[in-house]
């Protein structure tokens, strides 16, 4: 992705022009660009005899002002300007640039003015797929060689490990690890719970326990539970079904495209849509109509005793997080807030939601090798090496506050611990935090995601309205409506839209991806949920999946 | 044709009919009129014809944001044809702009006229409460609180005042695109431009209507009607051409939904341009083009002749 234009090009001519008004506005905002100071600190790996520049839109990181701000440099800034001095060859530049609208991030990178770093789930629908999908298109700067030179995987914890479908396509890196989830879950009350008589939702509850459980803690004010409005999304993955579910992809190599679409043929899916629909529009014991952090203040409130959240978010330390409420109340964090995965489905099944999720960021794809390296050594230092520790010892010398040090957790590198801090995360989140994240990522070990397995293409084939279509009314349709009819409207829709593409994928390389996506499922499934694998999963393979492969 | 060479300061002879008069310009004449042209016609170009230009050969594109690009004919076309959503968006979009114009265009006109028949306090009044300034954005929230299933405003008239059942407003695939457009008949639409052109209707017309005996309607119908005609053109054209485009308020207010019952074309020329298929949704963007350019040149030639003129 290197430039190696002779004389300007237009892009170049661009980059130059926002450059150029990117400096300006610093200036007129009295923030000049940091001119790097010499230093004999050593610090290995780093972008030693590299000139480049780096700017940031004030994102991943905040670039420290020239002159210490009342009440002095924040902990990040501190450690960026550690970083800095190790690296006296790089030029930082704070820059305007609107990196959070997807048409804008756009306009930015083709037009060869986007900054150092973004998140590539602007540019894609906030989709895996998506992030594959736009890093063939040459949005995203290939990062493999960085990878490599800083040995980046090593230093990933597990869970990040387990996660790498949202960095990694065919073999190419393209996203660095900024946090990670242990999987999407279940916040509820226990207080709410133990007032109510109702015994506490576990690691083993089911969906149907969770609606029961809902209905008895509905009242005039309070709802059972809350979800997103794509809150269908989760019961359905439980059973293997949804937007990127197990069975409802279909290989169709003989076609143009080489996916169709099933939403008709499982029962089970019916059924979760159904008690979906049950929750809101009859026992009116579940909302889906939430962003996640209307769900963490209701919850916080007692206006709803059950939401679906990241499970990340029981370490979030701001007002209306899990620890402030144990602290409003005045009791231990594991006496009020109870988190659980979501439930496995009916059929055994281990919802792909509860494994561990990673947030990534990307570079600019225009930079040369060095000025490559250089963003990535500022990463390695701030997210995995000494900057992260300063950081934490620092939170931890301001405040004294474990919760602090360790949020949010787990952290995105492989140390769980930091030197100088009188305590461990079990101290700060509790036992049962710390199993979470333990089982999400044990369990998800080897999951096998799709987006491993194929080669990425140059378009995102159909879009999802079709599918959207069809949850919008399941959620918010309250009079009769047919649950089949309404999947098999989608699914004729998006099968008919299907035909309409080509892939880039030859056909036998995609039969050969397909058949490892499916043996690795096969591996996966016997090793973890064997009866899910005999009982669900072997009988589809051979009925529906063979035949098509011609295996 | 004899042509005639017009001094400045000179006047043509009142006797000679002014359509057979041509004048000729001095060139300091002609360069002050092409002063004044060329920023209008370069605007044009650059953000009119270039844009449509460029729009039409990307959609016989795989246009992508980087990378080579090459040439697909009407691939992108035929693809966009035989979307089923398409057709869906079309029909949603069509029905919008006939109830939008049907309710937000149509009732300010009679409103207009009733406003102007009343006392001049009054009117003020009602005119303060019509054109109360609210902010786009302020708006949505606001309605989507007075839509909400569950604690709306609506809600509660329809259930405690009227004793209706549940109401489902904007999650009702029936009833959504009537809310959508509701606001609109509150907002009163163009009637300030209405009430303008009535205004400038010298009162002496009306007041010897009156010593005719003429009545209300025949006043409207004779007198307000045809001499408010030409804005009621100018105001339907851009009324038909912003309700095909509509955009932003049903976005801000329903993402399209439920079940796609309120997803117009240019929403899904949104998601397909965010599913970075950029030559589908100019292909598209090409459709709606000529459908809104069909129905605009047909109500022209419909309403062509001004039986006033």
């Amino acid at each position: 992705m290197s430039s190696n234009h002779a004389g300007m090009s237009r892009r170049d001519f661009l980059k130059t022009l926002g450059i150029s008004g990117a400096g300006a506005a610093m200036f007129a905002a009295g923030l000049p660009a940091f001119a790097s100071k010499e230093s004999a600190a050593s610090f290995t790996p780093r972008a030693q005899n590299a000139n480049v520049t780096l700017q940031l839109a004030n994102y991943p990181y905040t670039v420290p002002p020239a002159q210490a701000p009342e009440g002095g440099y924040t902990a990040q800034q501190q450690a960026f300007l550690a970083w800095m001095e190790q690296n006296p060859n790089v030029r930082i530049e704070a820059v305007e640039a609107p990196i959070w609208g997807t048409g804008e991030l756009r306009t930015l990178i083709t037009g060869g003015t986007a900054p150092s770093f973004f998140h590539p789930g602007v540019l894609a629908l906030w989709t895996i797929e998506g992030k594959h999908v736009v890093f063939n298109q040459g949005l995203l700067a290939d990062l493999s060689a960085q990878f490599e030179e800083f040995g980046l995987e090593a230093q990933f914890s597990d869970a990040v490990r387990a996660a790498a479908v949202e960095w990694e396509v065919g073999g190419a890196r393209f996203g660095l690890p900024e946090g990670v989830t242990p999987g999407n879950g279940i916040f509820f009350r226990r207080d709410i719970f133990e007032e109510a008589g109702i015994e506490p939702l576990t690691v083993d509850s089911t969906w149907d326990e969770i609606a029961e459980k809902a209905l008895a803690l509905t009242n005039e004010g309070r709802l059972g539970m809350g979800t997103q409005w794509w809150g269908v999304e989760w019961m359905l993955a439980s059973e293997g079904f949804g937007k990127a579910g197990l069975f409802n992809y279909l290989p169709t190599p003989e076609n143009g495209w080489n996916w169709r679409f099933d939403y008709t043929s499982n029962p089970e899916m019916i059924a979760a849509t159904e008690r979906y629909r049950r929750m809101i529009h009859q026992d009116r014991s579940l909302g889906s109509n939430y962003g996640d952090w209307d769900l963490l203040g209701q919850f916080f409130n007692g206006t709803m005793a059950i939401v679906t959240v990241p499970l990340q978010y029981f370490t979030q330390t701001d007002d209306i997080g899990p620890g402030a409420l144990a602290a409003q109340l005045g009791r231990p964090l594991d006496e009020v807030v109870g988190a659980i995965p979501h439930p496995r489905g009916s059929n055994g099944h281990f919802s792909p939601e509860g494994r561990p999720g990673v947030s990534v960021f990307s570079v600019n794809p225009d930079y040369d090798e060095a000025t490559k390296s250089a963003a990535v050594s500022l990463y390695q230092y701030m997210a995995l090496g000494e900057g992260f520790v300063t950081q934490r010892q620092i939170a931890y010398e301001q405040t004294g506050n474990l919760q602090r040090v360790f949020s949010p957790y787990p952290f995105v590198g492989t140390a769980q611990s930091i030197e100088g801090v009188d305590g461990t995360p079990v101290d700060a989140w509790g036992q049962q935090y710390i199993d979470l994240v333990n089982y999400a990522t044990t369990t998800a070990e080897g999951y096998p995601m799709r987006g491993l397995f194929f080669p990425p293409e140059l378009d995102l084939g159909p879009t999802e309205s079709a599918w959207g279509d069809a949850t919008s009314l399941f959620r918010d349709e309250s009079g009769d409506l047919d649950v089949l009819a309404t999947y098999q409207t989608a699914q004729d829709i998006r099968n008919t839209q299907a035909e309409a593409f080509s892939s880039v994928i030859p056909d036998d390389q995609f039969i050969a991806a397909a058949q490892a996506y499916y043996q690795a499922n096969a591996e996966y499934w016997q090793a973890n949920f064997p009866d899910f694998y005999e009982n669900t999963y072997r009988p589809w393979f051979e009925q529906v999946i063979t035949p098509r492969l011609g295996m | 044709m004899a042509e005639q060479t017009l001094a400045p300061g000179a006047s043509v002879e009142e006797s000679q009919p002014a359509a057979v008069v041509e004048v000729k310009l001095t060139r300091r004449s002609r360069i002050e009129k092409w002063a004044f042209l060329i920023p209008a016609l370069l605007f044009q170009l650059s953000w009119g014809w270039y844009p449509l230009i460029v729009a039409f050969l990307l959609s016989m594109t795989d246009a992508r944001p980087r990378g080579p690009i090459s040439w697909t004919g009407f691939q992108s076309y035929t693809r966009v044809w035989a979307d089923p959503l398409v057709g869906s968006a079309f029909r949603v979009t069509l029905i919008y702009a006939a109830l939008s114009i049907v309710l937000t265009f149509l009732i300010p006109i009679i409103v207009a006229i009733l406003l102007m028949e009343m006392k001049p306090r009054v009117m003020r009044w009602m005119m303060v409460l019509w054109f109360l300034p609210l902010s786009g954005v302020a708006s949505t929230i606001m309605w989507r609180y007075v839509y909400n299933t569950d604690f709306g405003f609506f809600q509660w008239i329809a259930m405690d005042v009227l004793g209706l059942p549940r109401q489902g407003f904007l999650t009702s695939a029936d009833q959504v695109l009537f809310w959508l457009i509701f606001p609109g008949i509150l907002m009163f639409g163009p009637g300030l431009i209405y009430m303008a052109g009535l205004q400038s209707i010298p009162q002496s017309y009306y007041e010897a209507a009156e010593i005719e005996g003429a009545g209300l309607w025949r006043k409207i119908w004779t007198i307000s009607l045809p001499r408010l005609r030409p804005i009621i053109v100018m105001m339907l054209t851009f009324a038909i051409i912003g309700s095909l485009q509509v955009f932003d308020w049903p976005k801000l207010m329903t993402e399209g939904g439920p079940g796609g019952a309120s997803r117009t074309v240019v929403m899904y020329m949104f998601d397909l341009l965010n599913s970075l298929r950029y030559s589908d949704a100019t292909a598209l963007a090409i459709f709606l083009f000529i459908l809104i350019m069909a129905i605009t040149i047909t109500y022209r030639i419909l309403f062509k002749e001004d039986p006033d003129a």
